[in-house]
């Protein structure tokens, strides 16, 4: 058993059975057991690490931190703390030492308890460091997903990583049915896309704030202007279609306007309406207007048209008018309302006389 | 002048002698050959760059897909080939086709055998063709030396019309052959803007009226096509100086009618247009969904488009037949005047004006 005494410990090589993966088929993994000084592990680069978020959540006033703060996605850290000083560490870490760098490839809940536990050393399994980096990261690949389901960033991630050294197809065939994906080109470019996503929408993403939808789209704007598009949705509580709606008016204004997207989220009427005592919903329905009002200025023209005609015919409140559709030739609709034969005839009279009133005519055929 | 040669020409053994095979080989002798037959998934693995000389299995001649909530002139199209390497960015061939790749339909004689069975069943009925609507008319005219096949068949003809529509200047093989004014030659037109930016294979607006006035010169009758007109800012003073451009250079007399459309698109056209030029920006202006499912300008805008258009043609020829391509009644009415009652009449109109009997 292992303490914080650091006792030394006998260098053995141990045999580990390889699973699963198809370009390590077989392969078995030596390693050697011995303690290693906390001081040695990198903590600020950790290419092996799949898990995320690895780091805490994050603040965009805080950059990403080294890997003793990462303890965001590390819960229950305290409980393994203690059943690690009451019982000792049973499985050594998993890491590879290179040039006196130590990269963790498993266990780094157990390193984070340990420190906390005040060790200095650790007892680790250490893969020589001659072996290829594409090798050990499928390994270490191999036991997260062991463990874990991974996560729609996590899988981004690993494409990600994986397409530094292994072929896109042999990736789509061989990985993406492991990470529970199809193995269809489309999933291939659509998943990996997202690693591009900035680090708040990604965590917003991997923690089920966002929809990876949004951040498909997101992905079609400048890196530059995403985070500020993003933010400024975020503020308020729009639907997901609502979402895609504003993004795409937002978009297309710009690209139209030939404005930028900072000139277009900096509007003094947008900030005004932003900044006004009304609640987050009636923000939200007074923004998406303005959107809709600068896409659409023509539309929007005719239906506030026709809405204040409609409103000099005094319609009965059982009574609606609808115009043809987006104003194109067709028909106008009414909707009639009625409880009883007697409510109905009243209604039927007042559409009698309405259609002979010179101002209903004018109106219907402007 | 953009004379489309492919980098590979592959070809279906089934038409390895026809004479449409025999030309292009002989157009284009340094083109790579390859001879293998060409199925639907194949096609998806080629590019523009590659020309396919097919057998076509179906039915050459086909009713333009109208719709039934506009006013279709009830054009005919001959299925010459699919696809167009002009790469105009409005092209509805990025959504309507599922392949890049040019195919060129070689079986000419069976197209002409079809055409003449069908002309001898109906002999009262007019036959308005055209060859434009799954490529461009002439692209590939210069390879395929078709024109001279199917211009002096249709010339034989009692009671059909061929209409060739482009965007090129290919009309070298058009010269000398037997029309017998049964072949119109029409030009997409369009504001020099948007012939910059949208249409940048294309030739300019002077080459296509210089290509149209050689036409002219051999007594070909004209046609002229500004669809899709694109609204932008400033677009009046452009389109006027393409009106301008057109009278200066062609005598109204030689043109059997022009026609008005705005920019149109399936919905889906959308996305290809973002994918594929990032830079154009035709998209982005106020589109409704037309009650076809095609996004089009509001009514109102479509209506002003016309209307003006229609003044600054008649104001330089007062009798230019003019009709607009899939529009209501109602934009007819106010933009031109006046509305054929329906496709039927609307067909009657156009037929008439191929025999030479209607001015309007």
């Amino acid at each position: 058993m292992y303490d914080n005494d650091n006792n030394a410990v006998e260098n053995n090589a141990v045999e580990v059975k390889y699973q699963e993966h198809l370009s390590v088929n077989d392969c078995h993994i030596p390693f050697t057991s011995r303690l290693i000084e906390l001081k040695n592990f990198d903590f600020h680069h950790q290419p092996y690490i799949i898990r995320y978020p690895c780091r805490p959540p994050f603040r965009s006033d805080k950059p990403a931190g080294p890997i003793e703060e990462q303890t965001g996605s590390f819960v229950h850290l305290e409980e393994l703390a203690a059943s690690i000083r009451q019982y000792g560490l049973f499985s050594p870490l998993i890491v590879q030492e290179n040039d006196g760098r130590v990269f963790i490839i498993h266990g780094v809940r157990r390193l984070l308890a340990c420190q906390s536990l005040g060790w200095t050393a650790i007892p680790c399994q250490d893969i020589p460091s001659a072996m290829d980096f594409s090798l050990v990261y499928q390994f270490s690949l191999s036991i997260f997903l062991s463990h874990h389901k991974p996560t729609i960033m996590e899988q981004a991630g690993i494409i990600q990583r994986l397409k530094v050294f292994l072929a896109e197809d042999v990736i789509i065939q061989d990985l993406l049915p492991r990470i529970g994906l199809s193995p269809h080109r489309k999933v291939f470019d659509r998943i990996s896309g997202l690693a591009e996503l900035e680090e708040e929408i990604a965590y917003d993403l991997s923690e089920g704030v966002a929809d990876p939808q949004l951040g498909w789209r997101l992905l079609k704007l400048p890196s530059a202007s995403r985070l500020l598009v993003y933010r400024f949705l975020r503020q308020l509580p729009f639907t997901l279609s609502q979402q895609f709606e504003i993004l795409e008016y937002v978009q297309e204004i710009a690209y139209r306007d030939g404005v930028s997207f900072e000139e277009l989220l900096g509007q003094p009427s947008l900030r005004e309406i932003l900044a006004s005592d009304r609640d987050l919903r009636q923000k939200a329905g007074l923004v998406r207007l303005f959107f809709r009002t600068g896409r659409y200025p023509r539309l929007t023209a005719l239906e506030e048209e026709f809405a204040a005609g409609k409103k000099e015919l005094h319609l009965p409140e059982r009574l609606e008018l609808y115009p043809p559709h987006n104003f194109e030739h067709g028909n106008y609709k009414f909707e009639l309302k009625f409880a009883d034969l007697a409510e109905l005839e009243q209604e039927l009279d007042f559409l009698n006389r309405l259609v002979k009133k010179k101002n209903f005519k004018d109106y219907i055929q402007s | 002048m953009p004379f489309y040669l492919p980098e590979k020409i592959i070809i279906d053994p089934k038409v390895r002698s026809s004479a449409l095979t025999e030309n292009i080989i002989r157009n284009a002798p340094s083109i790579p050959v390859e001879y293998r037959r060409v199925d639907k998934d194949s096609l998806n693995h080629l590019t523009c760059k590659d020309l396919v000389i097919a057998h076509y299995q179906g039915n050459f001649y086909k009713p333009c897909p109208g719709t039934l909530h506009y006013l279709c002139c009830q054009y005919k199209i001959l299925n010459i080939g699919l696809n167009c390497p002009l790469a105009c960015t409005y092209c509805i061939l990025q959504s309507y086709l599922d392949h890049p790749a040019m195919v060129v339909h070689a079986n000419v004689e069976e197209m002409l055998q079809e055409l003449d069975a069908l002309f001898s069943q109906y002999p009262t009925t007019i036959f308005r063709i055209g060859t434009g609507e799954f490529t461009d008319s002439l692209v590939l005219d210069p390879l395929s030396e078709l024109t001279k096949v199917i211009v002096p068949s249709f010339a034989n003809q009692k009671n059909a019309f061929l209409e060739l529509k482009t965007k090129t200047t290919n009309v070298h093989n058009l010269q000398g052959l037997e029309h017998r004014g049964k072949t119109i030659v029409a030009w997409s037109l369009n504001s020099p803007r948007v012939v910059r930016e949208e249409e940048p294979g294309a030739p300019s607006i002077e080459e296509r009226l210089l290509a149209a006035q050689k036409c002219q010169g051999w007594g070909y009758r004209l046609a002229f096509h500004f669809d899709p007109v694109i609204f932008y800012p400033g677009w009046e003073e452009d389109y006027q100086k393409t009106i301008e451009l057109l009278f200066t250079m062609i005598k109204p007399s030689a043109i059997t009618w022009i026609s008005l459309g705005c920019f149109r698109y399936m919905p889906k056209l959308k996305a290809a247009i973002q994918e594929k030029f990032h830079r154009s920006r035709i998209i982005y202006e106020e589109f409704i969904q037309g009650l076809d499912g095609k996004m089009r300008y509001l009514e109102v805008l479509r209506q002003e488009i016309y209307a003006k258009m229609a003044y600054w043609i008649r104001q330089k020829a007062p009798h230019c037949f003019l009709y607009l391509c899939m529009e209501s009644p109602k934009v007819w009415r106010n933009s031109l005047g006046c509305a054929p009652f329906d496709n039927r009449e609307f067909q009657a109109w156009l037929d008439q004006r191929c025999q030479g009997q209607v001015t309007r």
